[in-house]
């Protein structure tokens, strides 16, 4: 009977939760979570799988037992922590007399040295925390017990969020692998959702990767999806499964009294032997916690405007988060009909925004013109013409420029194409981008304004300073006002004590106006005024305003650094397919390698010539559009054209020069192609270039 | 360790996460990365590739006489060089763009010390004839035009319409000697 009782005390020894109905067994070096109920239905498999002898004389104390007789059981076995014989004490319950009858049998069969564990070696201990209430069922088993095992069962489900807890809590006990999946699932597709910029399919993907992740050692999926998600999964199930609790929890965890009857019918109530049953590893209380950290931080997202992908109120001005473009046209037509589409272009942003639209024919389609076409099908009607380039062999752009659109207001245009071959699928391929916007925007700019500290009177001229700070991305072009004050009148705009005068004004009747101020991100600008009062009664306010005309340009990446600019115009290419036959993208709408740096790097790489080619070779070959393409047509000694700059071609080595290049990398590649390859022959730039040779270099 | 501080870590973590990878990520989704190709043909040696040949066609003695005037600086008469200190000015001394129309532009490049303007329309003679007209109200002749320097060019759009019409264009202003 030792053995027997040192089975039972190791066993219950081993519930470590009482308070919570939870228990916690060691077994096979793994520490495992299991509900009264579950403990219930395992505890005859446990006890088969001990030595035969053992088995023999454990069974009849457990095995027969009804869950409603072992979970009282259990519980005050494991709180009082008393061994089977005191609960044989006959001043105890009908119940536990009738435990005390079954130690008996046992006893009588010389099993178990009962007599040896009097109560008297084994006091009741005392819990100050807990009150000692009488059993729902009316139970004297013991003040303590009754009390632990009825605080669980007395709990007022009050509030239906509490029943939706509590509900939830049963679900993903009863259902763990399915909770795994919902919780996993949904967090993975938050998660998705939310990197993607909303990208629906990026999303479902992210879910379902999680909601499997959790499964991977049963479907053996885990290698198949990267690994990743499911061993950070298993790892922190793991953790969570090999550390003990031991803050108490609030009682969110209770399971309903007949759980274990409910969870009959369900596949994880039959283990496999040796396989026992897992609890979902995390509580309702930190389910609510964690799908309500997700709600907010979406909710947040949402409200700010991040995340929607479309909302106009996007801080960057130049953002096409601004934009709106659609087109329309019909579904088919027959071969050699004509094709009319429409295009809408929105600009939903706040300023006053110039836009260029454009559009690249598909092989197959010839450009007809941009004329309004009432009868066509969908019918269109436009103020604005198109400008069409390239030839219909090397694909054909139509570009529209858009001036000066306010807010909310649509501009719409027509294009109409003929089909040059049979079965053309046409897609859509118009694009839209912000090239510049106007307006006053007060978050970009920062304006302070001292004015004498002295009570200004008729004697002394009042001076005081502007100071204008651009806040905003990209180059601002700022104009400045200053309403002259009444009884005072401009003297002049000179530096003065304490202000240094960067810029005269423009006008200074009625009020002082300075223009052409141009601004990059965190520059400022000071001014000066200086006004000669009329009157003894003066009241100065501060009535200058400044007032953001245009903004271009942009500074959202840095990358390599290159001198003297650090934009080298690498990091952001447009979407846009102008003239390139490759259909790649080239350009960089937000560069802010300007005019200045891109001169500045010329007389660094090539000092010689840089005069040329930025007053004559630079225009005269190609443009200032590092997108610059010039197709066979226009006879370049590459079939199939030349990108970028300079005009340079495919090359030797089958790696093209072209518009992706970026300008400090074009600006080297052609020095050295005149340092190394044209010199060492004795030529000049003009045996190369074309312009170049036209001016005799 | 307590379970409910590891689980605290983990959620604390993940929504720390969250907005970094957020606002390192959204500014990509619409822009797409082009491979950073470094062009070898600088490097290879062989027989030089013909001449480009050029959509439209420079001018060129006066482009000859363009670069003359920007490598040697011809002086200007003090009332051009008032005036051109004016407009200088008026950008602050800095790079800016003093005329937008739709036809053309006006810049002031400082590192190259030059203005140029950009023709924005295939009726550049009259583009270029508002641009000069522009510099006359600001107190220039036309000689001190002709020495600021100034630098006319053709947009790509616009070169592009007029490929093929054997154009040949002037960079200097109308009247340059």
């Amino acid at each position: 009977m030792a053995a027997t009782d040192e089975f039972i005390r190791n066993f219950l020894a081993s519930i470590i939760r009482p308070d919570q109905r939870l228990f916690e067994i060691e077994a096979g070096g793994r520490r495992l979570t299991y509900s009264i109920e579950q403990i219930v239905k395992i505890l005859p498999r446990l006890i088969n799988q001990l030595e035969p002898n053992l088995r023999d004389r454990v069974a009849p104390l457990l095995v027969g037992k009804q869950p409603t007789e072992l979970i009282p059981f259990l519980y005050s076995a494991k709180n009082t922590n008393k061994t089977l014989l005191e609960f044989s004490n006959p001043s105890t319950t009908p119940q536990a007399a009738e435990e005390e009858a079954l130690l008996q049998q046992t006893q009588d069969s010389s099993l178990h040295p009962a007599a040896s564990h009097p109560k008297a070696e084994h006091p009741e201990p005392s819990h100050p925390s807990r009150a000692h209430p009488t059993s729902a069922e009316g139970h004297q088993v013991g003040a303590e017990t009754v009390a632990i095992l009825t605080t669980p069962l007395q709990k007022n489900v009050s509030t239906p969020l509490k029943r939706l807890g509590n509900t939830l809590g049963t679900f993903a006990a009863r259902n763990p692998r399915i909770a795994q999946s919902l919780l996993f699932g949904g967090a993975m597709g938050a998660l998705g959702l939310v990197t993607s910029g909303f990208n629906p399919v990026a999303a479902a993907t992210f879910a379902a990767g999680g909601a499997l992740a959790p499964h991977w050692k049963r479907f053996g999926l885990g290698k198949m999806l990267g690994g990743l998600g499911s061993g950070i999964i298993q790892s922190t199930e793991n953790i969570l499964s090999n550390r003990p609790r031991t803050a108490p929890a609030s009682g969110n965890e209770e399971q309903s009294n007949d759980g274990g009857d409910q969870g009959e019918g369900r596949r994880d109530s039959r283990p496999k032997p040796g396989l026992p049953l897992r609890r979902f590893p995390i509580s309702p209380f930190w389910l609510w916690l964690i799908g309500g950290l997700i709600l907010v931080v979406a909710f947040i997202l949402l409200l700010s405007g991040q995340g929607d992908g479309k909302v106009g109120d996007s801080k960057d001005p130049l953002s096409p988060k601004n934009l709106e473009i659609t087109k329309i046209g019909p579904d088919q037509v027959e071969n050699d009909q004509e094709i009319t589409y429409k295009i809408t272009v929105k600009y939903i942003g706040d300023r006053t925004a110039s836009i260029v639209v454009n559009d690249q024919l598909p092989q197959g389609t010839k450009f007809v013109d941009t004329d309004s076409k009432p009868a066509a099908q969908p019918s269109c009607t436009t103020k604005l013409a198109g400008v069409a380039s390239g030839s219909t062999e090397s694909g054909q752009n139509i570009s529209w420029t858009l001036s000066d659109l306010a807010p909310q207001t649509s501009t719409e245009l027509c294009l109409t194409l003929l089909p040059t071959e049979p079965d053309v699928y046409i897609v859509n391929t118009v694009t839209a981008m912000i090239t510049s916007v106007s307006g006053e925007a007060s978050s970009d700019i920062g304006f302070d304004m001292t004015g004498p500290s002295a009570v200004p009177n008729i004697d002394t001229p009042i001076s005081y300073a502007l100071t204008l700070t651009y806040k905003g991305n990209g180059t601002g072009t700022f104009e400045v006002y200053d309403q002259i004050p009444e009884h005072t009148k401009f003297l002049d705009a000179d530096s003065k004590d304490g202000c240094e005068s960067q810029l005269a004004p423009i006008e200074t009747t009625g009020t002082v106006k300075w223009t052409g101020i141009s601004l990059k991100k965190g520059e400022s600008l000071k001014l000066c005024l200086t006004l000669q009062p009329v009157d003894d009664i003066v009241k100065i306010a501060n009535r200058a305003r400044a007032v953001l005309v245009s903004q271009t340009g942009n500074d959202l990446f840095t990358a390599i650094t290159f001198p003297p600019n650090d934009d080298t115009c690498a990091g952001k290419y447009t979407v846009t397919i102008n003239k390139n036959p490759l259909r790649k993208n080239y350009g960089d709408p937000a560069c802010t390698f300007n005019k200045d740096d891109l001169y500045a790097l010329l007389q660094q790489e090539d000092p010689l010539h840089a005069d040329f080619w930025f007053n004559q070779g630079i225009e005269c070959e190609s443009s200032f559009d590092a997108n610059n393409y010039a197709g066979p047509e226009t006879g370049t000694p590459d079939a199939g054209g030349a990108w970028g700059l300079f005009q340079m071609g495919q090359g030797k080595n089958g790696e093209f020069d072209h518009g992706d290049v970026n300008w400090p990398f074009q600006i080297r590649n052609q020095a050295n192609y005149y340092t190394n390859v044209l010199v060492p022959q004795g030529l000049k730039l003009g045996a190369y270039f074309a312009c170049a040779q036209k001016v005799g270099i | 360790m307590n379970k409910r501080i590891l689980i605290l870590i983990l959620v604390v973590g993940i929504f720390i996460a969250l907005p970094i990878i957020f606002l390192t990520t959204r500014s990509q989704p619409r822009q797409q990365d082009t491979l950073l190709i470094i062009p070898k043909a600088s490097v290879s040696i062989g027989e030089p590739s013909p001449v480009t040949r050029p959509e439209v066609n420079y001018n060129s003695d006066q482009s000859k006489k363009l670069l003359e005037i920007i490598a040697d600086r011809p002086t200007l008469a003090a009332n051009d060089q008032a005036a051109r200190k004016t407009i200088i000015q008026s950008l602050g001394n800095k790079s800016g763009v003093l005329v937008q129309d739709p036809g053309y532009q006006i810049e002031y490049i400082k590192a190259a010390n030059v203005f140029h303007v950009e023709i924005r329309t295939v009726d550049f003679e009259e583009a270029k004839q508002s641009a000069t007209a522009w510099f006359s109200k600001q107190g220039l002749t036309l000689d001190g035009i002709c020495k600021l320097p100034v630098v006319f060019y053709l947009n790509a759009a616009t070169k592009d319409a007029l490929r093929g019409q054997q154009i040949e264009f002037d960079p200097l202003p109308g009247g340059c000697k």
